[in-house]
Protein backbone atom coordinates (compact mmCIF):
# COMPACT_ATOMS: atom_id res chain seq x y z
CA UNK A 1 0.00 0.00 0.00
CA UNK A 2 1.19 3.20 -0.78
CA UNK A 3 1.87 5.43 2.09
CA UNK A 4 -0.23 8.92 2.05
CA UNK A 5 1.17 12.06 1.98
CA UNK A 6 3.33 13.68 4.78
CA UNK A 7 1.03 17.00 4.91
CA UNK A 8 -2.08 14.87 5.03
CA UNK A 9 -3.98 14.30 8.83
CA UNK A 10 -3.37 10.05 7.59
CA UNK A 11 0.59 10.52 8.09
CA UNK A 12 0.68 10.26 11.83
CA UNK A 13 -1.39 6.96 12.19
CA UNK A 14 0.19 5.94 9.12
CA UNK A 15 3.35 6.26 11.35
CA UNK A 16 1.96 4.77 14.92
CA UNK A 17 0.87 1.91 12.55
CA UNK A 18 3.95 1.13 10.54
CA UNK A 19 6.14 1.24 14.24
CA UNK A 20 3.23 -1.43 15.87
CA UNK A 21 3.96 -3.83 13.22
CA UNK A 22 7.74 -3.37 13.16
CA UNK A 23 7.40 -4.79 16.68
CA UNK A 24 7.83 -8.18 17.69
CA UNK A 25 4.90 -9.96 17.97
CA UNK A 26 3.54 -11.80 21.39
CA UNK A 27 5.38 -14.66 20.97
CA UNK A 28 8.45 -12.93 20.56
CA UNK A 29 8.72 -13.53 16.89
CA UNK A 30 10.03 -10.50 14.74
CA UNK A 31 7.39 -9.29 12.34
CA UNK A 32 8.27 -10.01 8.82
CA UNK A 33 9.86 -6.54 7.07
CA UNK A 34 7.45 -4.47 5.50
CA UNK A 35 9.69 -2.84 2.13
CA UNK A 36 7.67 -0.08 1.56
CA UNK A 37 8.30 1.08 5.34
CA UNK A 38 12.06 0.63 4.67
CA UNK A 39 12.12 2.11 1.63
CA UNK A 40 10.16 5.10 3.03
CA UNK A 41 12.04 5.67 6.22
CA UNK A 42 15.39 5.82 4.60
CA UNK A 43 13.08 8.11 2.07
CA UNK A 44 12.60 10.20 4.93
CA UNK A 45 15.76 10.21 6.57
CA UNK A 46 17.97 11.21 3.16
CA UNK A 47 15.54 13.80 1.63
CA UNK A 48 14.44 15.43 5.11
CA UNK A 49 13.71 19.04 3.13
CA UNK A 50 12.91 17.89 -0.11
CA UNK A 51 14.00 20.12 -2.79
CA UNK A 52 15.43 22.36 -0.08
CA UNK A 53 18.05 20.29 0.53
CA UNK A 54 19.90 20.75 -2.68
CA UNK A 55 20.59 24.92 -1.84
CA UNK A 56 23.37 26.03 -0.36
CA UNK A 57 23.34 26.58 3.35
CA UNK A 58 20.63 25.47 5.97
CA UNK A 59 17.20 25.38 4.22
CA UNK A 60 15.28 26.94 7.09
CA UNK A 61 17.01 30.05 5.71
CA UNK A 62 16.05 29.84 2.15
CA UNK A 63 12.13 29.27 3.16
CA UNK A 64 13.32 32.61 5.15
CA UNK A 65 14.56 34.30 2.30
CA UNK A 66 11.35 32.99 0.00
CA UNK A 67 9.59 34.44 1.81
CA UNK A 68 10.25 37.73 2.17
CA UNK A 69 11.02 38.03 -1.57
CA UNK A 70 7.31 37.51 -1.64
CA UNK A 71 6.65 40.12 1.03
CA UNK A 72 8.79 42.21 -0.90
CA UNK A 73 7.15 41.35 -3.86
CA UNK A 74 3.66 42.05 -2.39
CA UNK A 75 4.84 45.45 -1.00
CA UNK A 76 5.94 46.39 -4.85
CA UNK A 77 2.49 45.30 -5.82
CA UNK A 78 0.74 47.67 -3.80
CA UNK A 79 3.03 50.29 -4.70
CA UNK A 80 2.13 49.72 -8.14
CA UNK A 81 -1.85 50.14 -7.27
CA UNK A 82 -1.17 53.64 -5.30
CA UNK A 83 1.35 54.48 -7.96
CA UNK A 84 -1.77 54.03 -10.73
CA UNK A 85 -4.22 55.70 -8.73
CA UNK A 86 -2.42 58.99 -8.51
CA UNK A 87 0.49 59.27 -10.82
CA UNK A 88 1.08 62.77 -10.38
CA UNK A 89 1.80 62.51 -6.55
CA UNK A 90 3.99 59.78 -7.04
CA UNK A 91 6.14 61.24 -9.45
CA UNK A 92 6.38 64.64 -7.65
CA UNK A 93 7.02 63.31 -4.38
CA UNK A 94 9.85 60.68 -5.91
CA UNK A 95 11.67 64.03 -7.01
CA UNK A 96 12.33 65.21 -3.52
CA UNK A 97 14.27 61.83 -2.74
CA UNK A 98 18.42 61.48 -2.66
CA UNK A 99 18.84 59.37 -5.69
CA UNK A 100 22.65 59.63 -5.25
CA UNK A 101 22.53 58.58 -1.64
CA UNK A 102 20.29 55.60 -3.06
CA UNK A 103 22.60 54.83 -5.91
CA UNK A 104 25.56 55.15 -3.18
CA UNK A 105 23.78 52.47 -0.86
CA UNK A 106 23.43 50.44 -3.70
CA UNK A 107 27.19 50.24 -4.69
CA UNK A 108 28.15 50.22 -1.36
CA UNK A 109 25.70 46.61 -1.13
CA UNK A 110 26.93 44.78 -4.01
CA UNK A 111 30.24 45.69 -2.48
CA UNK A 112 29.45 43.84 0.60
CA UNK A 113 28.23 40.93 -0.88
CA UNK A 114 31.41 40.48 -2.91
CA UNK A 115 33.10 40.30 0.20
CA UNK A 116 30.41 37.87 2.05
CA UNK A 117 30.71 35.56 -1.45
CA UNK A 118 34.67 36.01 -0.91
CA UNK A 119 34.06 34.68 2.95
CA UNK A 120 32.14 32.03 1.69
CA UNK A 121 34.22 30.80 -0.53
CA UNK A 122 37.25 31.24 2.14
CA UNK A 123 35.68 29.08 4.72
CA UNK A 124 34.60 26.70 2.05
CA UNK A 125 38.62 26.17 1.79
CA UNK A 126 38.78 26.14 6.13
CA UNK A 127 40.77 29.48 5.68
CA UNK A 128 38.29 30.85 8.77
CA UNK A 129 40.55 33.98 9.78
CA UNK A 130 40.35 34.87 6.21
CA UNK A 131 36.79 34.45 6.17
CA UNK A 132 36.50 36.37 9.06
CA UNK A 133 38.33 39.30 7.55
CA UNK A 134 35.55 39.69 5.05
CA UNK A 135 32.58 38.56 7.32
CA UNK A 136 34.40 42.30 8.81
CA UNK A 137 34.41 44.15 5.86
CA UNK A 138 31.00 42.88 4.84
CA UNK A 139 30.01 43.42 8.62
CA UNK A 140 31.52 47.20 7.47
CA UNK A 141 30.14 48.03 4.59
CA UNK A 142 26.49 47.15 6.11
CA UNK A 143 27.28 50.12 8.44
CA UNK A 144 28.03 52.55 5.69
CA UNK A 145 24.59 51.43 4.38
CA UNK A 146 22.93 52.67 7.96
CA UNK A 147 24.21 54.96 8.55
CA UNK A 148 24.00 56.44 4.02
CA UNK A 149 20.08 55.42 5.36
CA UNK A 150 20.21 57.21 8.54
CA UNK A 151 21.11 60.12 7.00
CA UNK A 152 18.81 60.53 4.49
CA UNK A 153 16.14 59.84 6.73
CA UNK A 154 17.48 63.04 8.93
CA UNK A 155 17.69 64.54 5.60
CA UNK A 156 13.61 64.13 4.72
CA UNK A 157 12.68 64.72 8.34
CA UNK A 158 14.38 68.01 8.09
CA UNK A 159 12.47 69.30 5.46
CA UNK A 160 8.78 68.08 6.89
CA UNK A 161 8.84 64.96 5.23
CA UNK A 162 7.68 62.14 7.08
CA UNK A 163 5.83 58.57 6.84
CA UNK A 164 2.85 60.38 7.27
CA UNK A 165 3.09 63.19 4.36
CA UNK A 166 1.28 60.74 1.44
CA UNK A 167 0.98 57.79 0.38
CA UNK A 168 4.18 57.17 -1.61
CA UNK A 169 5.97 58.17 1.17
CA UNK A 170 4.28 56.24 3.64
CA UNK A 171 5.44 53.26 1.51
CA UNK A 172 9.11 54.06 0.58
CA UNK A 173 9.46 54.27 4.38
CA UNK A 174 7.68 51.19 4.92
CA UNK A 175 9.95 49.18 2.10
CA UNK A 176 12.93 51.10 2.70
CA UNK A 177 12.72 50.80 6.80
CA UNK A 178 11.72 47.40 6.49
CA UNK A 179 14.56 46.76 4.31
CA UNK A 180 17.10 48.57 7.00
CA UNK A 181 15.69 46.26 9.48
CA UNK A 182 16.49 43.28 7.07
CA UNK A 183 20.31 45.04 7.14
CA UNK A 184 20.13 44.89 11.10
CA UNK A 185 19.30 41.71 11.76
CA UNK A 186 22.17 40.89 8.84
CA UNK A 187 24.66 42.37 10.58
CA UNK A 188 23.66 40.20 13.93
CA UNK A 189 23.73 37.18 11.63
CA UNK A 190 27.45 38.11 10.31
CA UNK A 191 28.28 38.60 14.07
CA UNK A 192 27.33 35.68 14.93
CA UNK A 193 28.76 33.24 12.70
CA UNK A 194 31.91 34.76 13.09
CA UNK A 195 32.10 33.08 16.28
CA UNK A 196 30.29 30.24 14.85
CA UNK A 197 32.33 29.62 12.29
CA UNK A 198 31.19 26.36 10.90
CA UNK A 199 31.55 26.77 6.73
CA UNK A 200 27.50 26.19 6.95
CA UNK A 201 26.61 28.67 9.24
CA UNK A 202 28.84 31.14 7.09
CA UNK A 203 27.42 30.01 3.81
CA UNK A 204 23.63 30.58 5.45
CA UNK A 205 24.37 33.74 6.97
CA UNK A 206 25.75 35.00 3.75
CA UNK A 207 22.63 33.73 1.60
CA UNK A 208 21.33 35.82 4.03
CA UNK A 209 23.16 38.78 3.11
CA UNK A 210 22.58 38.37 -0.27
CA UNK A 211 18.93 38.38 -0.06
CA UNK A 212 19.50 41.74 1.33
CA UNK A 213 21.32 42.49 -1.23
CA UNK A 214 19.01 41.38 -4.28
CA UNK A 215 15.82 43.13 -2.74
CA UNK A 216 17.54 46.52 -2.93
CA UNK A 217 19.03 45.94 -6.32
CA UNK A 218 15.18 45.89 -6.75
CA UNK A 219 14.00 48.47 -4.15
CA UNK A 220 16.64 50.85 -5.78
CA UNK A 221 15.58 51.28 -9.46
CA UNK A 222 11.73 51.31 -8.75
CA UNK A 223 11.26 53.60 -5.44
CA UNK A 224 14.25 56.30 -7.05
CA UNK A 225 14.84 55.93 -10.76
CA UNK A 226 11.65 54.90 -12.59
CA UNK A 227 9.55 58.66 -13.29
CA UNK B 1 47.23 19.35 -26.14
CA UNK B 2 47.60 22.77 -24.11
CA UNK B 3 45.35 22.51 -21.13
CA UNK B 4 42.72 25.19 -21.30
CA UNK B 5 41.62 25.15 -17.67
CA UNK B 6 43.73 28.39 -17.77
CA UNK B 7 41.39 30.44 -19.55
CA UNK B 8 38.46 29.55 -17.70
CA UNK B 9 37.92 32.34 -14.65
CA UNK B 10 38.49 31.27 -11.40
CA UNK B 11 36.35 31.22 -8.75
CA UNK B 12 37.40 34.26 -7.46
CA UNK B 13 37.81 36.09 -10.93
CA UNK B 14 34.61 35.18 -11.66
CA UNK B 15 33.53 37.38 -8.70
CA UNK B 16 35.20 40.32 -9.59
CA UNK B 17 33.83 39.93 -12.64
CA UNK B 18 30.36 40.03 -11.73
CA UNK B 19 31.24 42.77 -8.73
CA UNK B 20 32.67 44.95 -11.80
CA UNK B 21 29.63 44.23 -14.35
CA UNK B 22 27.57 44.64 -11.00
CA UNK B 23 28.65 48.16 -10.19
CA UNK B 24 29.35 49.53 -13.61
CA UNK B 25 25.66 49.10 -14.37
CA UNK B 26 24.68 50.73 -11.43
CA UNK B 27 26.67 53.78 -11.97
CA UNK B 28 25.36 53.70 -15.59
CA UNK B 29 21.79 53.43 -14.01
CA UNK B 30 22.61 56.62 -11.68
CA UNK B 31 23.86 58.65 -14.42
CA UNK B 32 21.20 57.97 -16.22
CA UNK B 33 18.85 58.72 -13.66
CA UNK B 34 20.32 62.46 -13.35
CA UNK B 35 21.87 61.34 -9.86
CA UNK B 36 23.59 64.52 -9.64
CA UNK B 37 20.88 66.81 -10.56
CA UNK B 38 20.18 69.27 -7.15
CA UNK B 39 16.82 70.41 -8.93
CA UNK B 40 14.21 68.32 -7.96
CA UNK B 41 13.46 66.68 -11.81
CA UNK B 42 10.19 64.56 -12.05
CA UNK B 43 10.10 65.16 -15.96
CA UNK B 44 8.64 61.26 -16.73
CA UNK B 45 11.89 59.46 -18.64
CA UNK B 46 9.70 57.04 -21.18
CA UNK B 47 8.87 54.08 -21.35
CA UNK B 48 11.90 52.67 -23.40
CA UNK B 49 14.01 54.24 -20.57
CA UNK B 50 12.25 52.34 -18.14
CA UNK B 51 11.82 48.64 -19.85
CA UNK B 52 16.21 49.60 -19.99
CA UNK B 53 16.21 49.84 -16.78
CA UNK B 54 14.49 47.35 -15.52
CA UNK B 55 16.25 44.72 -17.99
CA UNK B 56 19.49 46.19 -16.64
CA UNK B 57 18.06 45.21 -13.11
CA UNK B 58 16.51 41.98 -13.95
CA UNK B 59 20.75 41.02 -15.81
CA UNK B 60 21.99 42.41 -12.06
CA UNK B 61 19.81 39.93 -9.95
CA UNK B 62 20.87 37.33 -11.84
CA UNK B 63 24.36 37.70 -11.76
CA UNK B 64 23.93 38.21 -7.77
CA UNK B 65 21.91 34.97 -8.08
CA UNK B 66 23.88 32.73 -10.22
CA UNK B 67 27.45 33.93 -8.94
CA UNK B 68 27.01 35.33 -5.25
CA UNK B 69 24.57 33.06 -4.02
CA UNK B 70 25.88 30.17 -5.78
CA UNK B 71 22.58 28.35 -7.77
CA UNK B 72 24.77 28.30 -10.86
CA UNK B 73 25.67 25.06 -9.84
CA UNK B 74 22.40 24.13 -8.28
CA UNK B 75 19.02 22.63 -9.78
CA UNK B 76 17.93 24.56 -12.58
CA UNK B 77 14.44 24.40 -11.03
CA UNK B 78 15.55 26.91 -8.78
CA UNK B 79 17.51 29.41 -10.76
CA UNK B 80 14.47 29.55 -12.81
CA UNK B 81 12.03 29.67 -9.86
CA UNK B 82 13.83 32.88 -8.49
CA UNK B 83 14.67 34.25 -12.06
CA UNK B 84 10.67 33.83 -12.84
CA UNK B 85 10.17 36.21 -9.98
CA UNK B 86 12.05 38.58 -10.34
CA UNK B 87 10.80 38.89 -13.74
CA UNK B 88 7.22 39.06 -12.79
CA UNK B 89 8.08 41.98 -10.32
CA UNK B 90 10.02 43.56 -13.14
CA UNK B 91 7.03 42.98 -15.89
CA UNK B 92 4.48 44.35 -13.16
CA UNK B 93 6.48 47.92 -12.99
CA UNK B 94 6.59 47.95 -16.74
CA UNK B 95 3.13 47.49 -17.16
CA UNK B 96 2.38 50.00 -14.40
CA UNK B 97 4.04 52.76 -15.83
CA UNK B 98 2.79 52.33 -19.32
CA UNK B 99 -0.72 52.31 -17.94
CA UNK B 100 -0.28 55.24 -15.56
CA UNK B 101 2.09 57.72 -18.10
CA UNK B 102 1.02 55.92 -21.15
CA UNK B 103 3.28 54.52 -23.98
Amino acid sequence: MRPPDKDSDFYEAYLRETASDSNPNDEGQPAPINCNQAIGTIDTNQNAWGPLDALPGNPMMWILIISELMVFGLLLAGYCVKLLDNPDLFINSQAKLNRLIGGLNTLVLITSGLFAALANKASKKNKISLARAFLSVTAAFGLLFLVLKFYEYSEKSAIGISIETNSFFTLFYLMTGFHAAHVIFGLLLLGLVSCYKKHENIQTACAFWHMVDLIWLILYPILYLVR
Amino acid sequence: MPHTSYIRPTAISRLLITWLLMSGLTIISMLSGDVFETDEIAAPIGLISVVILMLTTLFKCRLLLLDFLELRHEAPQWRRGFFFAIFMIITMVIATYSLAFGI
